[in-house]
């Protein structure tokens, strides 16, 4: 009787101790690695679906630090994320269980074995996919480029002992880290070689041509306002921005919108039918608008530059006319030859705008007429 | 007989000196006057346009700003943009035109403050002139084929020969026959190459045109840097420098 009782209670201990056994004594490190950004998401999804470690993500470690054998471990990673919930799980199978003995090591680069020490192991580690309907969206979502949004994700890493078909959690160990949606991808970039060239464009020959930084096949909408029309530049931006894009309203004279239109390339040339669109010496603020899709399905606005540009005169009528007031035909003339447009006017070091030119030659050619002013050199 | 041979020969030279005489201010040769000058200032440069440059035997200066003093015998030359207002110690003046040059001449009083004889030779171009009418004071213009002399008056000259008279009272005097006209107000006269003389009266407009070429000088003038900035066909700049002289708004003369 009593070595049944002692044999009972040897038993109890000898449970008691695995069972404690089991969180303390295997040591489990889970971490990023240290170049992992929001940008590698897809690809550690990939990593983890093709099991490749072509580059390391994520690292395993773990560690028997009892006197003991931990036999027949094998991993177990599920990644979440707050808003898509479980978005995989990766179970190893048979193949690969892996027993530790004192002191004995093991490391997981992604879901790739990189380094053992004091282990016995069966085979390479093979591990059983279970994709998620959420995390299919979400893998999707991140293959087709759309933008990574504000998220949380976790890698929730277990180690399991396998017993008689039986599966017992030997430790466990997470990692979290947050995702934000990028700001500069709400940014477009402009060509600036087209920037440059509409500055001192010369509305009477050249079709401008409006060009920025995007993917091809992707609806733009390119808004151009006459700044010295519109009431307040800013808010009409805003509101014919706001406001859903229609082939029927597409210029406003009244309001100064010079031109709302759409490309479905990062580029619009003004068609000939638009002739005239741009007068000289007036200037125009154009800005570019696409939506981008997030991997939640939402939709966000990407806008360029706020951007300006003052049409040039062309050396013809009347801005001629005061040129010879000043240069005399036969300088003027060779303006003219020579393709020069009219840029700006500085006097005494103030800088007069192309609106102002006009008004300073007119200015000019008056007193010249009435001879309160003389040219000299 | 010996006593008419002699009283012929005294009559003959009494005659031939009288043929001469009349022939002499005939042929209209004009003496310039004989001036006392000194090295003392007769006028200053009020304002000016560039080109203008004042020259005589020991310099030749290009004026950079005004109040640029005149000495009897100095040389004004104005550039094909210039223009100069000289103003004389008894407050005459003279509007000088682009183009043109002229000699000054002038003999002050004792106290040296004031132009008692005046003499400008005018050799090219035009200019207009307020002389203050003064007994005791000579203003004289030459130009090749007239001598101007002023009793007070506003009045133009050029250099090929033409004075008019917009208010006041101007002896001209034509250097070849001796002729002397009176021009008073509105009235012209130009002496051709050939001698002859036309003369007459100018309307209200045509006075007013002869005037407006002078404009310039009427107020004081201020000197402007000015770039005109063009773009050529690569986008580039190309800068035009010009400098401009502009009449002061606040002052008018």
């Amino acid at each position: 009787m009593v070595y049944k009782i002692f044999n009972s209670i040897v038993i109890m201990l000898a449970f008691s101790v695995a069972a404690v056994a089991q969180s303390s004594d295997m040591e489990l490190d889970v971490r990023m690695d240290s170049g992992f950004s929001q940008k590698n998401l897809s690809e550690m999804f990939s990593a983890v679906i093709e099991q490749n470690n072509l580059s390391q993500f994520f690292q395993i470690s773990a560690e028997n630090r009892t006197r003991g054998i931990l036999r027949n471990n094998s991993v177990i990673l599920e990644i979440q994320s707050e808003v898509f919930g479980t978005i995989l799980t990766a179970e190893q199978s048979s193949s690969g269980t892996f027993s530790l003995n004192p002191g004995g090591q093991i490391t997981f680069s992604n879901l790739n074995i990189t380094d053992i020490s004091n282990l016995e192991i069966q085979g390479e580690p093979e591990f059983d996919l279970l994709i998620t309907s959420n995390g299919r969206k979400l893998i999707q979502n991140l293959r087709r480029g759309y933008l990574i949004s504000d998220d949380l994700f976790t890698l929730n890493v277990k180690i399991v002992r396998n017993l008689m078909n039986e599966e017992e959690i030997l430790t466990q160990e997470s990692i979290s880290f947050q995702t934000s949606l990028d700001e500069s991808e709400l940014f477009i970039e402009t060509d600036r070689e087209i920037v440059d060239e509409l500055r001192g464009l010369n509305v009477s020959t050249d079709a401008p041509e409006f060009s920025w930084i995007g993917e091809q096949n992707r609806p733009y909408r390119l808004l151009i306002i006459d700044t010295d029309r519109a009431q307040n530049v800013d808010a009409l931006f805003s509101e014919r921005f706001a406001r859903e894009h229609s082939e029927g309203d597409i210029r406003n004279e009244q309001t100064g919108v010079v031109l709302d239109v759409m490309a479905s390339q990062p580029s619009y040339q003004i068609p000939d039918r638009f002739a005239g669109l741009f007068e000289p010496g007036k200037t125009y603020a154009w800005q570019v608008q696409t939506t981008k899709q997030t991997v939640q399905e939402t939709v966000v606005q990407a806008y360029t530059d706020r951007l300006q540009f003052t049409t040039s005169f062309p050396i013809e009528g009347e801005i001629r006319e005061l040129l010879v007031n000043i240069f005399g035909e036969q300088r003027t003339n060779e303006f003219v030859e020579n393709g020069l447009l009219l840029d700006q006017i500085e006097i005494d070091g103030v800088t007069y705008s192309k609106e102002e030119v006009l008004r300073v030659l007119r200015e000019m050619a008056g007193k010249i007429e009435k001879n309160q002013l003389k040219v000299v050199s | 007989m010996k006593k008419l041979i002699i009283t012929l020969v005294v009559i003959g030279a009494v005659v031939t000196g009288i043929i001469l005489m009349l022939s002499d201010s005939s042929d209209g040769i004009y003496e310039e006057p004989v001036l006392n000058e000194t090295d003392d200032e007769v006028a200053f440069v009020r304002r000016y346009v560039p080109s203008v440059t004042v020259t005589n035997v020991a310099y030749a200066d290009s004026l950079q700003e005004v109040g640029r003093a005149l000495i009897s015998g100095d040389t004004l030359t104005t550039g094909n943009t210039g223009y100069a207002m000289v103003l004389f110690l008894d407050e005459s003046i003279a509007r000088v035109s682009p183009s043109s040059q002229m000699v000054i001449r002038s003999e002050l009083n004792p106290e040296r403050n004031l132009n008692l004889r005046t003499h400008v030779g005018m050799l090219l171009g035009g200019m207009f002139l307020d002389v203050e009418s003064r007994p005791d004071r000579e203003f004289e213009i030459t130009t090749t084929r007239a001598v101007a002399s002023v009793k007070g008056t506003r009045f133009g000259v050029t250099a090929d020969d033409k004075i008019w008279v917009e208010e006041g009272e101007v002896e001209v005097t034509i250097r070849e026959t001796g002729e002397v006209r009176l021009l008073v107000n509105k009235m012209y006269l130009q002496v051709d190459a050939d001698g002859t003389v036309d003369s007459g009266e100018l309307t209200d407009q045509e006075l007013a045109e002869l005037a407006d070429e002078f404009q310039i000088l009427e107020s004081d003038l201020i000197e402007r840097e000015m770039k005109i900035q063009f773009r050529n066909r690569s986008g580039d700049t190309v800068e035009e420098q010009i400098r401009v002289f502009e009449q002061s708004e606040s002052s008018n003369e």
